[in-house]
C-alpha cells in the first residue's frame, strides 16, 4: 500500500477510532442519566439543599462572585421551580442542610470572611424561617448534617482545622447536645446518607488525604460502627476496583440503596457508586452524564434522586440530572 | 487527453482529501458541542399570569414548557398570592428580564419591597 493510501484509509477510520476512543468503560454499567428542568441562569455550587416529600430545596450557595440566600423548591412531579422566603441569615456557601418532617434546617457555612454557627428552621408548610438555638461546635464550613429519628444531626467539617465532633438538635426542646465523635478520621467535604433509620458517613478529606473509612450511625444506641473501607485496602478481591473516594461528592437514596457521585481528587469526578446496604458492598454504575463537577447539591426522596447545580474550575453549572437506576444507556458519553 | 485526466484524478483526490480531513473536524466540533449551560439563543420565555382563588400567580415558560411556577409572593415568608394581576405581572416580568439577560433571576426582598412602595 502507498503512503498516500495508508494517508487516506486513515483519515477515513479517524472518526472511527475517535468514537472508540471516547467511548467509556461504562457500556456495561447499569443506569441512566436523565437531564431535567435546568435552573437557567441560577449556576451556583456549593448550596445546600433538603428534600421534603417530592420537593427538594436548594438554598444558599456560591455564584463565583456573590454569595446567595435565596431559597427555591424543585417539584419533582411537575418538573418545575417555584421560589420560596429566602433565607434570612447571612448569604453563605458551604452551609449544611437537612430535614426532619417537613421542615428544612441549616446552618454553619462560609462567607469568604466568617465560618457560621448559626441555625435556623425553615416550615415548608408555612414558607417561614425561624432561628433556632445556635449550632454548640465551633462555627465552620463543610460540614455534614442529616435528619434522623426526629432529631438532626451535625457534624465534621474545617473551622480552620479539620473536625469530627457531632452534635444532635432536638427540635422539640430547640436544645443541643454533643453525641459521641465520628470515628476514624476528621474530614470536611464528606458525604452522607440515610437508609433504614441509620446514617452513613463517607468520604471527605483530611489535610489533603482523601478518606478510606467509612461509618454508619445507629441512633437508637448513639453510637458509630465501621464498615468496609471504601477503597482497595482488604486482601480480598471485593474491593479491587473500588475507586470511591473522593471530597465534595454529593449522595441520594433510591429504593434503599444509596448512589455517590460528583465531586473531586485531585481531579472532577463523574464515577458513581451504589451503595448496598445488607452486603456492605460498592458496585460502580453509569457515571454521572453531565459535565464532570464537584460541590453539587442533590435531592433524595427516597424514590427518585437528583443531582442539581455544581461547578468545575471554571463554571458555575445550572442545569440538573435524574439516575434513572435500572436503565441502560445506550449512548457512549 | 493524459494530461487532462491526470488533473481531473489530481483535482478528485484533492477534494477527497479535503472531505476526509473536513468530517473529523466536523466530527470532533459536534462532539464537543456546548449544551451544558443554558443558551439564551435557544430559549423562548413566555410570561403568565394566573387567578387563584385569594390573588394572582405567575408562571414563567421555557420553550412552552413550566419552569417557574409562583402561586406565592416569592423571597418574603408568606403563602399569600399576589393581591392582584398587576403585581404579579410586575414580579414575573422582573424574572423575565433577567432571564432574558441570562442573569441571577431570584427575587430579593427590595424587589418585593420597591413593588410595594410604588403601589
Amino acid at each position: 500500500m502507498t503512503h498516500k493510501r495508508l494517508f487516506t484509509l486513515l483519515l477515513i477510520m479517524l472518526p472511527a477510532i475517535f468514537t472508540a476512543c471516547s467511548s467509556d468503560d461504562d457500556d456495561d454499567l447499569i443506569g441512566k442519566w436523565y437531564r431535567v428542568s435546568d435552573f437557567d441562569g441560577l449556576a451556583r455550587s456549593d448550596a445546600s439543599s433538603f428534600t421534603i416529600g417530592n420537593k427538594g430545596y436548594l438554598v444558599c450557595g456560591w455564584t463565583g462572585k456573590k454569595c446567595l440566600s435565596d431559597l427555591w423548591a424543585y417539584d419533582m412531579e411537575t418538573d418545575s421551580w417555584t421560589q420560596k422566603a429566602s433565607f434570612p441569615g447571612t448569604a453563605r456557601y458551604l452551609a449544611t442542610a437537612f430535614n426532619i418532617g417537613n421542615k428544612g434546617y441549616l446552618g454553619t457555612g462560609f462567607d469568604n470572611e466568617s465560618y457560621y454557627n448559626d441555625f435556623w428552621e425553615y416550615d415548608s408548610t408555612n414558607n417561614t424561617w425561624e432561628q433556632k438555638a445556635p449550632f454548640p461546635g465551633s462555627a465552620r464550613r463543610g460540614a455534614i448534617s442529616f435528619g434522623l429519628g426526629g432529631k438532626g444531626y451535625i457534624g465534621s467539617g474545617f473551622d480552620g482545622n479539620y473536625l469530627k465532633d457531632f452534635y444532635s438538635f432536638n427540635p422539640l426542646s430547640n436544645s443541643w447536645e454533643q453525641i459521641i465523635s465520628i470515628g476514624g478520621s476528621k474530614r470536611t467535604g464528606a458525604t452522607c446518607f440515610v437508609i433504614n433509620d441509620e446514617a452513613y458517613v463517607c468520604c471527605g478529606q483530611n489535610n489533603g488525604d482523601y478518606v478510606k473509612d467509612f461509618w454508619k450511625f445507629n441512633p437508637s444506641s448513639g453510637t458509630w460502627s465501621q464498615l468496609r473501607d471504601i477503597a482497595d485496602t482488604s486482601d480480598d478481591d471485593y474491593d479491587d476496583d473500588y475507586n470511591i473516594v473522593r471530597t465534595n461528592g454529593v449522595s441520594f437514596v433510591i429504593d434503599g440503596s444509596a448512589y455517590i457521585s460528583c465531586g473531586e481528587s485531585g481531579s472532577l469526578r463523574s464515577d458513581t457508586w451504589k451503595y448496598n446496604p445488607q452486603t456492605d458492598l460498592w458496585e460502580n454504575v453509569a457515571k454521572f452524564k453531565g459535565t464532570p463537577r464537584t460541590a453539587t447539591a442533590s435531592f433524595s426522596s427516597g424514590e427518585r434522586g437528583f443531582i442539581v447545580s455544581g461547578k468545575s474550575s471554571t463554571l458555575q453549572f445550572d442545569d440538573i440530572w435524574e439516575l434513572h437506576p435500572y436503565e441502560y444507556d445506550d449512548e457512549d458519553y | 487527453m493524459n494530461m487532462m485526466m491526470k488533473i481531473i484524478r489530481s483535482r478528485k483526490t484533492r477534494l477527497l482529501t479535503a472531505c476526509m480531513l473536513l468530517l473529523p473536524i466536523l466530527f470532533t466540533l459536534y462532539y464537543f458541542r456546548s449544551g451544558e449551560m443554558g443558551s439564551p439563543d435557544k430559549r423562548q420565555l413566555e410570561l403568565q399570569t394566573f387567578q387563584l382563588r385569594d390573588g394572582w400567580g405567575y408562571r414563567i415558560m421555557m420553550n412552552r414548557k413550566m419552569l417557574i411556577y409562583q402561586p406565592t409572593i416569592p423571597a418574603i415568608d408568606t403563602l399569600m398570592p399576589f393581591p392582584d394581576q398587576a403585581s404579579a405581572h410586575a414580579i414575573g416580568s422582573i424574572v423575565l428580564e433577567r432571564l432574558n439577560a441570562n442573569r441571577d433571576f431570584s427575587i430579593t426582598k427590595g424587589d418585593i419591597k420597591a413593588r410595594s412602595h410604588k403601589h
